[in-house]
Order: structure tokens, then sequence, then C-alpha cells
């Protein structure tokens, strides 16, 4: 069988002709964010339509745009209504939009201005009201869905932070006609338990739908009654519920709200040990800074000489006691003991001396004296005779018969007189 | 120095410690007293954190609380 080739006009007039064949392609309703958004120079809209995975060229010609009743732009959250087809020349198929309006500012948006705007003029939003989170919570109160993924996160990143307090979950509603009511109970719960130091009050994220229940009056004054500080954590980035603005603190996410509940146990390590060595060091300073001193003192002369810190008193002390010791009766008495004797002694040296002085004076006078002595006469072989104890000197005194004595050296001799010779 | 301390009061009373040290002015002995107290302080948060077990989790029920179901998965 032998094919035959077409051109690729052929094949785009092709498939325009099966698009536009479609009914459920010619009248259609889109739920969609804008993005891309152009504005042509006469008046047609060029634009994507799209959601989280797919999106769709749109085109809004001139005509059609100038009925809008709002300013649309890329994040724009809108409802169209149209037809697609097939755009021949590119081959592209588009959405035709005839009618736009704002989803997002419907009659949701209204009503969450009207509510913000009364609640800030009451003061319900204001910064001065705002409390502080507890550093160190005991307790962490979670008010949200038991079995969604925002709860398992909450527990799982407290877990891993700070594990040393406690999660009490308020199961609560957070979608739906009954989540307003059902929030409310739980924030009211909580705070009638009285357990938790901080609450965590949100959802994971959703369309502005599924977040409504946040933008509840009733919740707002749940929260702002609550004596217990609430995190709000309803997870979006772009748009604030009325629960963020009234919140103590807005978190982006309910992982973020307990990120900033709690602190990080490594965080906090680091810290510890930075105080362990800050005490190390300074206690450290002190005690050198003491030692320092200690050794500064001990190093003075009168630590190195201690006597010397007594030096003058004993000085003092040895003076007196010297002068006490002086007079001590006895020293007293033998100084003039020693006085006396050395009176004698120069005395006796001074009679010596005198004697010495004497000396040859007397030898010689002796030496005279010898040779009168009768005595060493007669030691010659001289003889004394003595009558009636006189000397003899002459025989004239002598008569015969006479008794006498006749000395000799070494005696006497008693002798009678015989006769009587004078020599002539 | 009582063993209940917790956390954030042994955390507390180590700040306070370092600020008196800090200053400085203290005599030796209280210096040293403070030093060993500030020690024992530190190792209790230590030990605190590092002797924390898996975080507690309940569930606020009508009938008060009670354990929360471990796997929501």
């Amino acid at each position: 069988m032998e094919r035959t080739a077409i051109t690729v006009s052929k094949l785009n007039q092709y498939l325009k002709a099966k698009f536009d064949a479609d009914r459920n392609l010619s009248d259609i309703l889109v739920k969609a964010e804008i993005s891309n958004f152009k504005r042509h120079s006469r008046g047609h809209l060029y634009f994507s339509l799209k959601d989280e995975t797919s999106q769709i060229a749109a085109v809004m010609f001139a005509g059609n745009a100038a009925s809008l009743r709002f300013e649309p732009k890329d994040g724009a959250k809108v409802l169209v209504e149209g037809y697609v087809t097939v755009y021949e020349p590119s081959g592209q198929y588009q959405i035709y939009v005839q009618k736009m309006t704002d989803a997002g500012k419907g009659d949701l948006y209204l009503e969450y201005e009207r509510l913000k705007a009364k609640l800030e003029a009451e003061g319900l939003f204001a910064a001065g009201r705002k409390r502080p989170l507890p550093t160190f919570p005991s307790t962490v109160g979670v008010i949200t869905s038991p079995t969604g993924a925002a709860v398992r996160d909450v527990i799982q990143i407290i877990g891993r932070r700070w594990p040393l307090t406690q999660i009490i979950v308020y199961p609560a509603l957070v979608q739906g006609p009954d989540a307003r009511d059902s929030l409310v109970k739980a924030i009211t719960r909580a705070n009638d338990d009285a357990v938790a130091d901080v609450l965590i009050v949100g959802r994971g994220g959703g369309s502005i739908e599924d977040l409504w229940p946040f933008n509840e009056e009733a919740v707002a004054r749940a929260i702002f009654t609550s004596r217990i500080p609430i995190v709000a954590a309803v997870g979006h980035e772009t748009d604030f519920t009325i629960a963020d603005f009234v919140a103590d603190l807005r978190a982006p996410t309910p992982s973020g709200a307990a990120e900033v509940v709690v602190p990080d146990r490594r965080t906090m390590a680091e810290r510890i040990t930075v105080l362990n060595r800050k005490v190390e060091y300074v206690a450290g300073k002190a005690v050198a800074a003491s030692r320092e001193r200690l050794e500064h003192l001990t190093a003075s002369y009168v630590f190195q000489n201690p006597a010397r810190l007594l030096e003058k008193a004993q000085m003092r002390l040895l003076n007196l006691s010297d002068r006490l010791d002086r007079m001590r009766p006895d020293k007293l008495l033998a100084e003039r003991r020693q006085s006396v004797s050395l009176f004698a002694d120069r005395l006796s040296q001074r009679i010596r001396a005198i004697i010495a002085a004497s000396g040859y004076q007397y030898g010689t006078t002796v030496q005279r004296l010898e040779l009168v002595n009768p005595l060493s006469i007669m030691a010659k072989g001289y003889a004394l005779v003595h009558k009636n104890n006189h000397i003899v000197k002459t025989v004239i005194d002598l008569e015969p018969g006479d008794r006498i004595d006749v000395l000799l050296a070494d005696g006497a001799a008693d002798c009678q007189v015989m006769a009587v010779r004078k020599d002539a | 120095m009582e063993k209940e301390l917790s956390f954030e009061e042994a955390l507390k009373r180590l700040e306070v410690l370092v600020r008196e040290l800090e200053q400085g002015e203290l005599p030796l002995e209280v210096s040293v007293a403070k030093y060993n107290e500030g020690l024992v302080l530190a190792k209790r948060c230590h030990d605190l954190l590092k002797n924390a077990e898996n975080v507690v989790v309940k569930l606020a029920g009508d009938e008060g609380f009670s354990d929360f179901p471990k796997s929501q998965e």
C-alpha cells in the first residue's frame, strides 16, 4: 500500500477540525493562575493559565478584555470561560478566553478585607500586644489535624531539635464548614488545660478556600484571647491569613513554626561549651591574678626575710634587756668584786714592782748584813763568850771559876773559867 | 545543687556565674566556688542534651491525654 505525504498545513487544518468538533472544548470553565501575562498594544491579552503541574497558552482579545472588572496580573487566581482550538500557523492549541473573573477576589476576598480592617482597628494586630515566646518551652501544644503531614513535620522537627520538650496535639479540623468551631474549641481547650507554654495553630498548604477557617473572626478572637502565646502556621507563602496577623508570631509553614518554638540542641550545646570555657578562662584568670598578687607579696623583703619584720623591736628589746642585765645585783657585785680584785692586782703589781725595784738594794744590804752576821763568822770557827748574858770582850771581865757560855755556830757549851791569862 | 535543675534553670545560673566571674571583683575562694559550680552546671546541661530521649507526644482527647499514635503515615 502506497503512503501519501501531506503538508503541515493540512495536518494542522485537520487537527483544528478535530478540536472544533469536540463539544467539550467549545465551552469550558477553567480555574487557574495567570502567568507570563502580556498586554498587546492593540489591547489583546496573552498569557498562560496554570496550576501546580500543567499550563496552557491563553489569549483574550481586546473586545472581551474591555469588559474585565479587575486588573489581571501574574499570580492572580482566575476563573475563565472560553473555548480551545488550534492556532494553525504555529500548530499550537490554546484557550480563547471570553470571560474572566478574579477567583481570589470574590466574596471571600471582600470579607477578608472587611474583617482585617475591623480587627486591625480594634487593635488585635497591634505589635505591642505580641508576646515573646518562651525560649525553652517544656510543653508545646499543636493545634492541627492529627492525621495530616503538618503534625508529623512538627513532631519530627521538635524531636530532632529539642527533645527536652513535650508535645501535646490538640486535634482540630483545619478545613471545611466545621473547622472554625473546631479550631476555636481546641484553642480554648489548650488554655483550659494550661499545660502548654506555647501553641502552634496551623495546617499545611492549600487553596484560599481550604485556608479559609484561618480567616474566620471567631478563630481570630480565640487566638487574641489565648493566654498562651500562639504561633500561626498556615502553609502558604504569598498571602497572610487573619490568624497570621493576630498571632504572636507568624511562621510560613508548620515546619517553620516547629523551628521557632524550640531551640536547637546542637546550637545550645555549643553555647554551653562556650560558657564552660568562659567559666574556666575567667576563673583561671582570677586564680592567676590572685597567685600573681600572692607571689608579689611573698617576694617582698619581709617575706623573704621575716626576721627583719622583728628586727627593730628585737634590737630595742636586746638593748633594754642588756641594760636591765647590767643592773642585776649579782652582776653588780661581781663587777665590784672585779674592780676590787683589779685594784688588788694593781696593788700587788705595784708592790711587786716596788719590791723588784728595791730588790738589788735589798740584796746588797743582806750581803752586807751577812758580813757582819756573828753567826756567819762563827761558822768560820769563831766563838762568842757570854757571861751573865753579856758578851765578854776582854779577859779583864773574867775571873777563874766564872761560869760562861761559849756559843759556837751550831750550839753552845756551858763552861767554867780555869785560869785567866792576859796577853801583853 | 538540686538534681532537678532544668536545662533552662541551669543555663540561666551558668550565665549569671559567667557574668559575675567576668566582673572579676570576687574574692578568690568565691571565684573558685563559682568555677566549680559552673563546671557542674555545664555538665548538667550537656547531660540533659545528650541523654534526651525521643520527644514525648500526647494526644489531647475527651478523656484527657493519651499517647500520640506512633505513626500516622
